[in-house]
């Protein structure tokens, strides 16, 4: 049973049984996942308690911290198309940080939505990977970080 | 059955509060919460090491530059080799600022437009219609040079081909911008790739000085936007992957599963004797960022061999001081880099068992730094995946 979210990570390695949107908080977002354990308990506990309120600010509490680690894997794999040395790892760079953008649309706390995902995506797709360039990866990710205080 | 479930749920409430405040005093978003001072380390490093390493390159492009207009105008075997020679001290000079991948030279990716080698004198892959290389960049005329395909037809290394390796001998090259039937545009292209260097290197230095600067020293915590994690990520990525790898692995094959040589993979391959002192004032460059030596003053200060004495962390094996185990390996790596012959092409050639032990070397230290280094500092790599997927 799991009952303790990521309860054997560190900051030098991730809980192995850690996957998808957790394993990213775990590399992106390291002082939001050290909160992470103590909101899932005190939300459990709210739940028990029947306590909305605080069911609620816990449950915004993680929204939170998992949005900024998207946002924040979004600008990690945009900065990896610019140190990617080969095409493939930028292909391969461009490819995932092309899907964080577009789940930008589902943060809703940082006041994002699908336009906000859809126009980065535009703009930045807009004649294709080959003529991509740093004026048009700069212009994601300012945008990026002006939405989501990063 | 419930009231088993209250109780445990007041207990974790109690571990909670608990977990909360031990875990405040974890947070580093304090400037010198584990006893050192970044803020003044942040500002030594600024002050002392980059902008005064900046300052000192941007008058080796400038001497260049000047070099490559007077050989552009009138090309002569004289204004040739004036600029070979401004080419050679401000190919060296840049290996002393290629480390600091942080802020407008991230942004910008500075290293782009300056060192991408081998570089590509005749492309072969068709990419929208367009064939990146130098020859066909010159062909052209209209070569979109900020884009990645065009990496490695322009910097440091497409320069190297084009006054050291277009022709046979200094006579054939000089009749390349002369008498050849595309001589001028030619010509024209060195034009563009010294544009290209100057409009890329003035922009990131305008910007450290007019607003990054304040913005780099006040930016004290450990996150992964803190100047320390992106100094930190930037000066490990340039050690591991153009120095050690670049610089020394890849040519001597040293990395590659089945160990083929690539003689011709090695910087400044035209030049042929410049290789090596490149190697070793990118090397050195990287010891002295450590050790915090300032450039102005040649005195160390605040720096990354201070922070980690200050919060002891140790060699695990030794179990010696970090810092000095590093730059006892730095100095093993200085004496095999200085044996090693001066045209690093020849050296792979005839003796590579030498540049293989240099990488070995180099590698040593790559993980001290990547490994070691950032955990005891607590500071991500993040310039590699890491979720495993």
């Amino acid at each position: 049973m799991n009952d303790i979210y990521a309860v054997t990570a560190t900051d030098a390695s991730k809980d192995p049984n850690e996957s998808f949107l957790g394993s990213y908080v775990w590399e992106y977002n390291k002082e939001g996942y050290k909160k992470l354990h103590a909101a899932f308990l005190k939300g459990r506990a709210a739940v028990i308690n029947n306590d909305k309120t605080v069911l609620k600010a816990q449950a915004d509490l993680i929204r939170a911290e998992f949005e900024k680690a998207i946002a924040s894997a979004a600008l990690g794999y945009l900065g990896k198309w610019k140190t990617g040395a080969t095409t493939a790892a930028k292909a391969h760079a461009i490819g995932e940080g092309v899907g964080f953008i577009y789940s930008l649309r589902f943060c809703k706390i940082n006041g994002a939505d699908s336009k906000f995902s859809d126009d980065i995506l535009d703009s930045l797709l807009e004649e294709g990977f080959w003529k991509l360039d740093n004026d048009k990866v700069n212009a994601a990710s300012d945008a990026i970080k002006a939405k989501f205080n990063l | 059955m419930k009231n088993t479930n209250l109780l445990t749920a007041k207990i974790l409430l109690l571990f909670v509060i608990i977990f909360f405040s031990c875990s405040k005093d974890k947070d580093n978003t304090d400037n010198n919460v584990d006893g050192f001072d970044r803020s003044t380390m942040l500002t030594f490093i600024a002050d002392d090491i980059i902008l005064p390493s900046y300052a000192g390159f941007k008058i080796k492009l400038d001497a260049m530059t000047e070099k490559s207009n007077d050989f552009t105008t009138n090309p002569t075997s004289g204004t040739l080799s004036a600029f070979r020679q401004a080419w050679v001290e401000a190919y060296t000079e840049w290996q002393k600022v290629e480390l600091f991948d942080v802020g407008p030279a991230e942004r910008h990716t500075l290293r782009n437009f300056f060192n991408i080698y081998p570089t590509t004198i005749h492309s072969t892959t068709t990419i929208n219609g367009t064939n990146n290389g130098i020859i066909e960049n010159i062909a052209s005329g209209n070569a979109n040079l900020n884009l990645p395909s065009n990496y490695t037809a322009q910097g440091f290394p497409a320069l190297d081909y084009l006054l050291n390796g277009i022709g046979e001998g200094d006579d054939a090259i000089l009749a390349e911008y002369t008498t050849s039937t595309d001589a001028n545009a030619k010509l024209a292209y060195v034009n563009k790739i010294v544009d290209q260097m100057n409009s890329k290197f003035n922009q990131t230095y305008n910007e450290w000085t007019a607003g990054y600067r304040d913005q780099f020293v006040s930016k004290t915590s450990l996150d992964i936007y803190s100047s320390t994690s992106l100094l930190i990520n930037g000066f490990v990525l340039n050690y591991e992957r153009y120095i050690r790898s670049g610089k020394i692995g890849i040519p001597s094959g040293a990395m590659s599963s089945n160990p083929t040589a690539y003689p011709s993979d090695v910087e400044a391959f035209y030049k042929k004797d410049l290789s090596r002192t490149l190697a070793i004032t990118a090397h050195q460059a990287s010891v002295d960022f450590f050790n915090g030596k300032s450039v102005k003053t040649g005195v160390e200060g605040n720096s990354i061999k201070t922070y980690l004495d200050a919060i002891e962390a140790k060699d695990l094996k030794s179990g010696k001081p970090l810092a000095d185990t590093l730059n006892g390996q730095f100095k093993a790596i200085a004496t095999a880099m200085n044996g090693l012959n001066p045209d690093l092409e020849t050296e792979v050639r005839t003796n590579n068992q030498a540049m293989i032990a240099v990488y070995s070397k180099l590698q040593t230290a790559t993980r001290m730094l990547k490994v070691d280094m950032t955990s005891a500092m607590s500071i991500t790599i993040t310039y590699t995946d890491n979720d495993g997927d």
